[in-house]
């Protein structure tokens, strides 16, 4: 891709097209969607305003000028439809997990969210695992549906902020008052996103190492064995970078780690993005993000690299395939859930 | 020559297939200008009519040979993150964006040097030397967007060149397509010859005009074993200053570092009564790291500073790396001079420029970049002032460049130590350079690119 794939470039095409010099059309839709909108940009570069933000507006104002691509409508679409990026029936959300409408409890609301829910069902029942063996109180939404961040991200704002009035409406029927997130895109888009566009949020919102954290200093949790293979952790951007949360995740693997955790150069505010936000438009430029990405976990000899994140572990793992290595992409509440007993 | 745009474009697809062609508009916006501001009337007047995208030297020799035949205009382009004016195409005709040739050819650990391609970017290319234990050394302000090709072709300033020098002082041998189309190879790959004339420096700092860098080698480090930098207040800069002036005449071997005044006060340190500010960088071994990091840390202590948290201090020495990437220029508006005077004289320069020429234009320096100098073998000093986006401000900066190249000329100076000549200074030329030196250039010019189609208007006007 040319200069135009750069933060500079897209903002000089975005300035030309505002200031009447050229007119929208397919090919700038083209670039507009040339994005992970992952901020890494805005950490290199000092400045007074956000590039994610410039885009998320760019792709909103194309997509009312009936301007987007087909990959980013049938998303849309999908959504819209059966409440999912995939367009898997609605009915069919919960189907692989652990126990899903067993727990009626009022503590909390566990939100699953698409990803999780329909592709990686193993980060779901580890999640509802660790609420088990906590003897949490919880409850799933049978009617769950999307956070429509990636309507927000893909620019549909009219569909996502009717979609979000909804599933508001919803929780606030189902007298929910607190709601743990095992994805950091559905949680920042709660935290964040909601907000920002004149929601009222009016849940208490926990991301689930928080909420893990939580348990380990009240004893809830007994850590039986450590694990012992060197650990790698990815931030995610929706979590890190977006929403500033760093130690937590961290936090939670040195409780169950023999060693020190092991740090990627660059980590934190500076992470790598995995490449899954770009690859719901251009699969093969995410898939090469990802591949750079893990190659930077392997060059640290770490034997997992561990998320918390279903989108980030999808991309990761694809392209750890790819690389035909031995790495294992893990989500840290999987490995969690894979040492802890009952606590006090 | 009158040639249908088609036919040229077919060619060049021919040459780079068609997937690294650009010449629809919205393609051609993002090549428009780099970070010099142009007439803000004009922001949109000099379109390429192409943008092509090579990757090995043999590509960039077929667009030159195809430019020379229907005498076309050349744009070379890296990172676009100059000052000057260089890559903007004010004649139109093709740029060539070099930023697809990113092969490091070759690292040899044993005589410390490598050989890259010329679009590899200094942050690229320094990750993959890490690797090797081994380090280039040049930290610019675009280090993270700035080519190899670019930086040497712009004589680019690092922050680290008291111990590393300038990527200038590092290039060993260069490969060269010239504007005829041969591909010139300065000289063998070695530390040193002194047998041929110094063809090496006939291209650095040529923005362009001679040629397109194409590859080159240069001498790199060895990666150093401890980093560590010293930060400390002073209540003023002039006290500030002493003492770096002192730690340059001891002779540590210290590899940057940065003497600056904020009028406003470091308030962001707690320090909102102190204006004076100094930056140490050291990198070496750790036994030299910490005696040098001791001695200077005696000597600002002696000097009334007051010592810095050391996270300060690393994040200040870091932040050079990222003072500007391309997006900065996005916003124009503010200019900076970096002139190289005799160090006794910078503040003087420096007063002037900022007590009489700038208001005489209705310009402002900014007060949290007061007066300022890089504590290398190389200070230049600076002043940031800001420029509003209006034609008239334009042509008052034009004038104020004029007055400040004549007032720089009397303090034995240069006016651009680091960001050259472009379009910015190259209508000044004429007043620091005597006629001889002017007739030479252009007699090198001439002779190199008869047909003046290598970036021209930048650097030196050919009749």
């Amino acid at each position: 891709m040319s200069e135009s794939a750069s933060a500079r470039g897209r903002n000089a095409i975005i300035r030309a097209i505002l200031e009447g010099i050229i007119e929208p059309n397919e090919r700038v839709a083209e670039i507009a969607y040339y994005c992970a909108m992952c901020g890494n940009c805005n950490e290199i570069c000092k400045l007074e305003f956000d590039n994610t933000e410039i885009v998320e507006a760019f792709r909103r104002d194309l997509v009312n000028m009936g301007l987007t691509l087909r990959s980013a409508e049938q998303i849309a679409k999908n959504i819209e439809v059966e409440g999912n990026p995939y367009g898997k029936a609605k009915e069919r959300r919960f189907e692989r997990l652990r126990t899903p409408l067993k727990h009626k409890g009022g503590d909390f609301l566990y939100f699953v969210g698409c990803v999780t829910a329909y592709n990686l069902s193993f980060v779901a029942n580890a999640a509802i695992k660790i609420f088990e063996t906590a003897g949490a109180d919880f409850t799933l939404m049978e009617t769950e549906e999307c956070c429509c961040l990636p309507l927000l991200k893909l620019g549909f704002h009219n569909l996502a902020e009717k979609k979000i009035e909804r599933l508001l409406n919803l929780l606030r029927e189902k007298g929910v008052k607190k709601i743990v997130f095992s994805c950091p895109g559905c949680y920042r888009a709660f935290r964040k996103d909601y907000p920002e566009l004149g929601f009222e949020v009016p849940f208490e919102l926990v991301f689930i190492t928080e909420y893990v954290e939580d348990l380990l200093e009240k004893g809830k949790l007994e850590i039986k064995d450590k694990i012992k293979e060197k650990v790698a952790y990815h931030d995610p951007c929706e979590l890190g970078r977006h929403l500033g949360i760093y130690d937590s995740p961290r936090n939670v693997l040195k409780s169950i780690l023999e060693s020190e955790i092991v740090e990627m150069e660059r980590n934190k505010s500076r992470a790598f993005c995995c490449g899954v936000p770009i690859g719901l438009t251009y699969p093969e430029v995410g898939e090469e993000i990802a591949v750079e990405r893990v190659k930077e976990a392997i060059s640290t000899n770490a034997e997992i690299l561990a998320t918390e994140c279903p989108g980030c572990i999808i991309y990761l793992e694809l392209a750890r395939r790819k690389l035909g290595s031995k790495i294992k992409v893990k989500s840290v509440s999987e490995l969690l859930s894979e040492v802890i007993g009952r606590g006090k | 020559m009158r040639v249908d745009k088609d036919k040229i474009k077919d060619e060049l697809e021919k040459i780079v297939s068609k997937e690294y062609v650009l010449s629809e508009k919205v393609d051609l916006i993002p090549y428009l200008r780099d970070h010099y501001p142009v007439k803000f009337s004009e922001e949109y007047r000099y379109f390429p009519d192409f943008v092509v995208r090579p990757s090995t030297t043999q590509e960039v020799q077929e667009i030159v040979k195809l430019a020379v035949k229907y005498r076309i205009p050349i744009i070379p382009r890296g990172g676009g993150t100059n000052w000057a004016g260089m890559v903007v195409p004010i004649s139109g005709g093709i740029v060539v964006d070099l930023t697809r040739m990113k092969k490091i050819i070759e690292i040899n650990e044993v005589d410390h040097h490598v050989t890259v391609q010329a679009g590899v970017t200094l942050k690229e290319l320094d990750d993959e030397l890490k690797k090797h234990g081994l380090t280039l050394g040049q930290e610019q302000g675009s280090y993270y967007t700035a080519t190899i090709g670019g930086a040497i072709a712009t004589n680019g300033w690092g922050s680290r060149c008291n111990k590393y020098g300038k990527i200038g002082d590092n290039v060993m041998s260069l490969e060269v397509v010239l504007p005829n189309g041969e591909i010139l190879r300065t000289c063998p790959k070695v530390h040193m010859t002194s047998v041929p004339y110094n063809l090496n420096s006939l291209f650095i700092g040529s923005e362009g005009t001679l040629g397109i860098i194409t590859e080159a080698t240069l001498r790199v480090y060895p990666y150093p074993e401890k980093e560590r930098a010293i930060a400390a207040v002073f209540n003023t800069y002039e006290e500030a200053k002493a003492v770096g002036l002192k730690i340059r005449k001891r002779g540590i071997g210290f590899s940057g570092g940065k003497v600056f005044e904020n009028k406003l006060g470091f308030k962001k340190y707690g320090y909102p009564d102190k204006k004076g500010f100094i930056l140490v960088g050291f990198e070496g071994t750790k036994e030299e790291v910490d005696i040098q990091y001791e001695l200077v840390k005696k000597m600002i202590i002696e000097g009334n500073g007051i010592i810095l948290d050391d996270e300060i201090a690393w994040e200040e020495w870091i932040g050079h790396r990222e003072v500007w990437c391309g997006v900065w220029s996005d916003l124009g508006a503010f200019d900076m001079f970096d002139v190289m005077v005799p160090l006794d004289k910078g503040d003087e320069f420096c007063d002037t420029i900022v007590k009489e020429v700038l208001p005489k234009y209705g310009f402002k320096e900014f007060e949290e970049f007061g007066r300022h100098f890089n504590l290398t073998k190389y200070p230049i000093f600076g002043v940031t002032y800001g420029i509003s986006p209006t034609d008239e401000d334009w042509e008052k900066y034009q004038e104020l460049l004029r007055e400040a190249v004549t007032i720089v000329k009397k303090f034995g100076g240069t006016i651009a130590a680091c960001t050259g000549t472009g379009i910015r200074h190259v209508r000044n030329l004429e007043i620091e350079y005597s006629k001889e030196a002017i007739n030479l250039m252009k007699a090198i010019k001439k002779l190199l690119d008869p047909y003046n189609i290598m970036n021209p208007g930048k650097k030196i006007l050919v009749d």
